[in-house]
């Protein structure tokens, strides 16, 4: 709402109006949004959790660039960046970070992390100069620099994907499960990475999960969406101060918000086991 | 402190020494080895019996001391290596044709869909007919004999390369490439930063598999035309009624067919370091 003057707060704000997205394979119509509508301040950490199947991916989509809306408008700071017939190709202002990792398995970390500059015509020795600042500004072991993401454990090579991301100095990070294949130890120790990257860099982040503890750790606002067609159904404010550590977990305030989001998601999620059993009926 | 016992040879102590010597490594080497030759004697010791008791119709075959009294004499001769090397040449010749062709046509097609439903149908039709139909087309075009073997070598090894560099390309992960868009790539750099590394390691099987394909071709080629080459030879021996010889020459390209893929793997290994990790960890499950 309020858009304070410092540069970087001021820039990534995703405004989602009235979108609709309907798949039409070989005839089906399967509608997977339908008057959906978000506001992301910039500087703002979204995470956004709703059924399976509901549309999440959809919409991080459809703000990436990888598909179109068939109704409605995306926004990025005051360009429109989806719109019917009209969508803007992917690029380096919003970076995805993937469920299933996308580092490049034929690059070394350097080369993976220098990736975004080289293609976009900078230095070289400028971006590998950058790449090794952020490396040590946002806690990448430099002895890594020269090895394959197949040598990294899961949770450095997100660690990797992510930096790789900010050094392009997107104006929004979009993230779909990023943490879902890792075990539950890396998982923890990437939460507190992430937050500790947004108290450096203050970039807006849109976050999809499912698991609401991650949600609710995270988020300055969990959004949570209906099943399909998916809209936004409900938004829950997390008030619990930064910079946040593990010690939050315990606290009342938590648990309280993360039953509030548990409740919210629940009610979807009946619904849709019903619109199942109606449709195999 | 192991360390520290790996550099100071005087602070070794016997228990260190007993724990460390039997290496695990030497060990799964000596019983690779081991494996090995005994494969290939077994062949040879299962070939000389058959042969010795006349066991259905293998008295007409030649056995083994004989095949090896006449390869060496064969070997010693200035015809083996005329033969040999020509071979060779031959089937190199059609091999790196074939590369030149198929590698930079499959990229295309598993990455640019107009250009696969451009070319794709038409090279469908074409996979089907063996190298060895082309023979007599090739006697007819091309003016010099060698040109027409190494053209039925290239038929043969070309389809094993084209499909797997095709392969390659489909089976990259979407993801990598929506990575690199969101990251500003433009086609190029997509076409040499993801398809071309990402094919790769499928490449490198097509040319193995390609490679054992021409040398099948060259023989078949040789057969027909030519007057060199060890297809030839054996056809020659065959109508001269020097048996023996037959099997020399197929144990000739058979150990050149071998030396031949061994090289690509050597070359293509180095080409995909990445995937050294991957590969190493499968031998290791595979010899346990
Ligand atoms: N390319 C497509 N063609 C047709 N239908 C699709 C396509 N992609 C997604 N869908 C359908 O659209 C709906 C929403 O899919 P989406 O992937 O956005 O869900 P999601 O919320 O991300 O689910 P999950 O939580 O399982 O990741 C689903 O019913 C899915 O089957
Ligand atoms: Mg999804």
């Amino acid at each position: 709402m309020v858009n304070n003057g410092s540069k970087q707060n001021g820039e990534g704000r995703i405004s989602v109006r009235d979108v609709e997205k309907v798949y039409d394979p070989e005839g089906v119509n399967v509608r997977a949004l339908e008057e959906c509508n978000m506001e992301i301040e910039p500087g703002e950490f979204v995470m956004m959790v709703g059924p399976s199947g509901c549309g999440k991916t959809t919409l991080l989509n459809a703000i990436a660039g990888f598909s179109n809306v068939t109704k409605g408008t995306i926004l990025l700071d005051e360009n429109v960046i989806a719109a019917p017939g009209l969508t803007q190709a992917p690029g380096a202002d919003r970076i995805v970070v993937f469920q299933g990792g996308a580092l490049f398995p034929w690059k070394t970390v350097l080369d993976n992390l220098i990736f975004g500059p080289v293609v976009q015509g900078k230095n070289k020795d400028e971006a590998v100069a950058e790449a090794r600042k952020l490396m040590d500004k946002l806690g990448l072991n430099r002895n890594t620099e020269d090895m394959y993401p197949g040598n990294l454990s899961s949770g450095m090579k997100r660690q990797v994907e992510i930096i790789r991301a900010l050094i392009n100095n997107p104006k929004v990070l979009l993230l779909d499960e990023p943490f879902r294949a890792l075990d539950s130890l890396s998982k923890n120790l990437m939460h507190e990475y992430l937050l500790e990257v947004f108290e450096i860099t203050k970039k807006t982040i849109f976050f999809i999960t499912h698991d609401l503890e991650e949600a609710v750790f995270l988020a300055d606002r969990v959004l949570i969406m209906t099943t399909r067609p998916g809209t936004i159904k409900a938004e829950i404010k997390v008030d619990i101060p930064r910079p946040r550590n593990y010690k939050v977990l315990g606290t009342d305030r938590f648990a309280e918000l993360k039953e509030r989001a548990f409740e919210a998601v629940r009610e979807e999620t009946l619904k849709a086991f019903e619109a199942g059993e109606r449709e195999l009926a | 402190m192991k360390n520290q016992t790996n550099t100071i040879p005087e602070k070794i102590n016997e228990s260190d020494f007993v724990f460390e010597r039997p290496s695990f490594l030497s060990k799964i080497f000596t019983l690779k080895m081991v494996l090995n030759t005994a494969s290939v004697l077994s062949l040879f010791v299962i070939w000389g019996l058959l042969v010795n008791f006349g066991i259905y119709r293998f008295v007409l075959i030649p056995g083994p001391a004989e095949v090896l009294e006449w390869g060496i004499e064969w070997m010693g001769s200035k015809g083996f290596w005329m033969d040999a090397s020509l071979s060779t040449l031959r089937v190199l010749g059609g091999f790196t044709f074939a590369c030149l062709i198929a590698i930079p046509t499959g990229l295309m097609i598993g990455w640019n869909k107009i250009f696969s439903d451009l070319t794709f149908p038409t090279l469908e039709i074409l996979r089907p007919i063996p190298g060895i139909a082309y023979i007599p087309i090739a006697i007819l075009f091309f003016p010099w004999e060698e040109a027409s073997v190494a053209f039925i070598c290239f038929v043969g090894a070309f389809f094993p390369i084209l499909l797997n560099t095709i392969t390659g390309v489909r089976l990259i992960d979407r993801d990598y490439f929506r990575a690199a868009q969101c990251l500003g790539s433009r086609p190029r750099h997509i076409f040499w930063h993801i398809v071309v590394p990402g094919a790769l390691p499928s490449i490198s099987t097509g040319a193995a598999l390609g490679m054992g394909i021409a040398w099948m071709a060259s023989v078949a080629g040789e057969m027909i035309s030519g007057k060199w080459g060890l297809g030839y030879r054996i056809w020659e021996a065959y109508t001269l009624i020097r048996y023996p010889l037959i099997v020399d020459g197929m144990i000739v390209i058979g150990l050149l067919g071998l030396g031949s893929s061994t090289l690509i793997r050597f070359i293509t290994l180095r080409l995909i370091p990445w995937r050294k990790a991957i590969t190493e960890s499968l031998d290791e499950s595979i010899t346990k």
